[in-house]
């Protein structure tokens, strides 16, 4: 009842503050950056969406501010990506925000990995070494353009239960977002044709659902156990194996474009390619599709002309 | 002067707050809703046996997780309820990610069960050039070790504990249940032992800090880290799109801890480890330390925060204690002072999630208004009158990514006995993250204090290892 009288005062003094149409829109925190930016696509202005990390910073380790708790104290909806990729810094939140609309079982707790089949699970999660970042399999299925799609579906559902008189506007959003990847989808063939084969490198592994789809192959991930420093034994035998089987190039998160990857390429002679691992809101990776198009095309101009055929 | 005080200083060490009845009563109630936990009288030890005992603990416990991972495992197989798709994640953050409602009964008592476990090791090397060389100079000496549990007790409530073993004493530094879910609107109620909330430095664990002791201000004002036995309750709120919280707590003492100096003022300034630190005889609720806290952080721009503090501190009557016998360590309580200290604080920071580098530049300032205690008769006397002091710190910490951390600290205060005393310290740390479990910490700096008539340098090398999950949530 308290809860109910808080989003009652909180609608009303947005309609004072806002626009009509603001006044009814739905309050939705996304922990990423493409999390908002697809339900943006799938319902436009009928959401006011907050943001809590972007595509050029770790999603597995963000440092939340007293600010956020306000955010998801307000929310009606949280989308979050699941899989574990958020438990490092979410739950603490969540249970500080106090918001009873957020807590997992409720319409408002919107887990995007549901449905979705993870790649990757351990067979035993191996504590020895540390807290594995993808004792649930791996949570970066953004990074693949079916990944969005199935994102972008789950969002308009899950937006719809919670917003009955919306659900054909959402339906409409996803259609939309639907034709605008389709397009792309073609578009990117070329690019799908020269990556097909081709042999990468990685750093954390952001790549599974996108090499699957792609046909592309990471033969080594520079990192043992995911979100932990490698062992020097480790990225041995991954730099023997890089200067044996010469890959297109090193993958890695743009922020661990220095340090140790400079080293292994700097001793392999395999390029480094740095790229945000989300959409940012800004230039090339505004959004998911443009963030999506960046990393497809960099990708493909990594990989040797005579690989084409 | 200097003499009595290193004399008082001299028993602080010994083990205080073991002997509180309230703390007792509050940690065997949190202990006895988790975990049987056998033998807490860990003694004077060597560095070999306590780490052979850590060992042995971490083994144990290790042994308990399996056996709730297999629990959870079992859980698993039965095919999960969309809701309960959350319920399958290591167990570390199981307590952290308790959720209300929409888990089946065996998985809240999963949940429930499940406790996170850290153990912290922090072993300080010290050399300096004092003239009247300390027991904790020139030397290598582990400072602490500490065992933590937390987790929730219901949805309702959640717990910590936290068992720190020195070289000569074992203390409880938490103990303490936090009633949220179960009050209205963002309120909680803390109960039990536990810090004061009071600025920035002095609710922290040593091993949390960015420098190998607590600036000495608030050592000199509060203690370390300063704990009471009592009641708290927080609550925050959006004053529009800032968030503010606020505390009101009372407690039967201000307590700081006895380890909480390392360096080489260790020993000079924890007047306040001593004062009120065992309260004799009757004490009424008029009795009662009084403290009260606001805070608003407010975001300058996407990566970066000010923070902005306000806390007081009264302590109405505080027993008073004198060595009669320094060798045996005998005190005589010799009068009842009172005791008020105001604190502002003041924090910038800043994120570069680009390079995971940050920037950290705050500082605080402490104001004491005390009891005038006349030492130059035997046995002192407490003469009725109020003495004002004040100090602080600025810090500035630089980290360059997840491994490298430099930072600088500058501190002057005038002493909480005699304001004409002033001391004036400054230090640089450069502290490298090896990895998860290990830090090593360099620092050097210089001291001039007045009260020991001494202007020296000092070096420190720290390690600290940290063992299991260890999540002390928002600093604000
Ligand atoms: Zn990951």
């Amino acid at each position: 009842m308290a809860l109910l009288g808080d989003t009652m005062r909180t609608l009303t003094l947005c309609a004072f503050l806002c626009t009509a149409l603001h006044a009814q829109a739905l309050r939705v925190v996304a922990t990423t950056h493409d999390l908002a930016d697809l339900a943006r696509e799938v319902a436009g202005t009928r959401i006011a969406c907050e943001v809590l990390s972007f595509g050029d910073q770790d999603p597995h380790r963000v440092v939340a501010k007293p600010s956020t708790l306000l955010k998801l104290r307000k929310a009606d909806a949280l989308l979050l990506m699941g899989l574990d990729l958020e438990h490092s810094w979410l739950p603490p939140l969540l249970e500080g925000a106090r918001n009873e609309a957020l807590t997992a079982g409720r319409p408002g707790h919107i887990d995007l990995s549901v449905g979705i089949e993870p790649l990757e699970v351990p067979a035993q999660v191996d504590r020895s070494r540390g807290t594995d970042l993808h004792a649930r399999g791996n949570p970066h299925y953004n990074l693949d353009p079916e990944g969005g799609r199935h994102m972008a579906r789950r969002i308009a559902e899950c937006l719809g239960q919670l917003a009955p008189d919306h659900k054909a506007d959402f339906a409409a959003g996803l259609r939309a977002f639907e034709a605008k990847l389709d397009a792309k989808v073609k578009d990117w063939e070329p690019e799908w044709r020269r990556l097909k084969g081709a042999k990468f490198v990685t750093r954390h592994g952001f790549f599974p659902y996108l090499s699957k789809s792609a046909g592309f192959d990471v033969i080594a991930d520079l990192e043992n156990t995911p979100g932990l420093e490698p062992s020097p034994a480790h990225v041995a035998k991954v730099m023997q194996l890089m200067r044996e089987q010469k890959p297109a190039a090193l993958l890695v998160p743009s922020w661990k474009a220095g340090g140790l990857t400079a080293t292994v390429a700097e001793g392999t002679g395999i390029p480094v390619l740095a790229l945000p691992m989300g959409s940012t809101g800004r230039g090339k990776d505004a959004t998911w599709l443009d963030w999506m198009s960046h990393v497809i095309s960099e990708l493909a101009a990594a990989v040797p002309e005579t690989r084409e055929h | 002067m200097a003499a009595f005080l290193r004399e008082r200083s001299a028993a602080s060490s010994r083990s205080l707050p073991l002997s509180n009845k309230h703390a007792r009563v509050a940690g065997l109630a949190v202990l006895a809703t988790t975990l049987v936990f056998s033998k807490p009288e860990l003694g004077a030890q060597d560095l070999q046996s306590l780490e052979a005992r850590m060992i042995a603990m971490q083994a144990r416990y290790e042994s308990r997780i399996a056996a709730l991972e297999s629990e959870v495992a079992g859980l698993r197989t039965h095919p999960p309820l969309a809701a309960e798709v959350e319920l399958a994640a290591t167990l570390d953050v199981t307590a952290a990610k308790w959720q209300q409602s929409g888990l089946s009964k065996a998985a809240r008592d999963a949940r429930s069960a499940a406790v996170q476990i850290s153990v912290v090791a922090d072993a300080v090397l010290t050399a300096s050039g004092r003239r009247d060389s300390f027991e904790t100079d020139n030397q290598f000496r582990l400072r602490s070790v500490e065992l933590g549990f937390s987790g929730r007790l219901d949805p309702h409530a959640k717990y910590a504990f936290v068992l720190a073993a020195h070289e000569d004493a074992v203390e409880i530094e938490d103990a303490f249940a936090d009633w949220d879910n179960g009050l209205p609107d963002t309120f909680t109620l803390r109960g039990g032992r536990m810090p004061v909330d009071f600025g920035f430095a002095a609710p922290l664990h040593d091993h949390e800090l960015g420098f190998v002791d607590k600036p000495y201000a608030v050592q000199e004002f509060l203690g370390g880290r300063a704990v009471t036995t009592g009641l708290a309750l927080h609550h925050w709120f959006g004053l529009g799109d800032t968030p503010v919280r606020w505390s009101l707590g009372a407690g039967n003492a201000l307590q700081g801890d006895s380890h909480a100096i390392q360096g080489p003022l260790g020993g000079a300034h924890e007047h306040a480890a001593l004062v009120g630190a065992e309260p004799v005889g009757e004490r009424g609720i008029e009795d009662l330390i009084w403290t009260a806290r606001v805070a608003t952080t407010i975001d300058m721009a996407e990566h970066d925060t000010l923070t902005l503090g306000a806390s007081v501190i009264h302590a109405p009557r505080e027993r008073h204690f004198w060595f009669a016998d320094p060798p045996t360590n005998t005190t005589v309580a010799f009068g009842d002072t009172d005791r008020t200290v105001a604190g502002m604080d003041v924090f910038w920071r800043h994120r570069n999630p680009a390079t995971e580098g940050h920037l950290t530049i705050g500082g605080e300032w402490l104001w004491s208004r005390s009891s005038s205690v006349d030492d130059s008769t035997t046995p002192p006397v407490v003469n009725g009158t109020h003495q004002r002091a004040d100090g602080g710190y600025v810090m500035a910490e630089y980290g360059l990514d997840t491994h490298w951390t430099v930072g600088g600290r500058w501190e002057l205060f005038s002493h909480a006995e005699d304001r004409t005393l002033t001391t004036e310290a400054c230090a640089v740390a450069v502290t490298w993250t090896l990895d998860e479990y290990n830090r090593l910490r360099l620092e050097a700096g210089l001291i001039d204090d007045e009260s020991a008539d001494d202007a020296y340098g000092f070096c420190m090398l720290q390690w600290t290892t940290v063992l299991g999950s260890h999540n002390h949530g928002l600093a604000w």
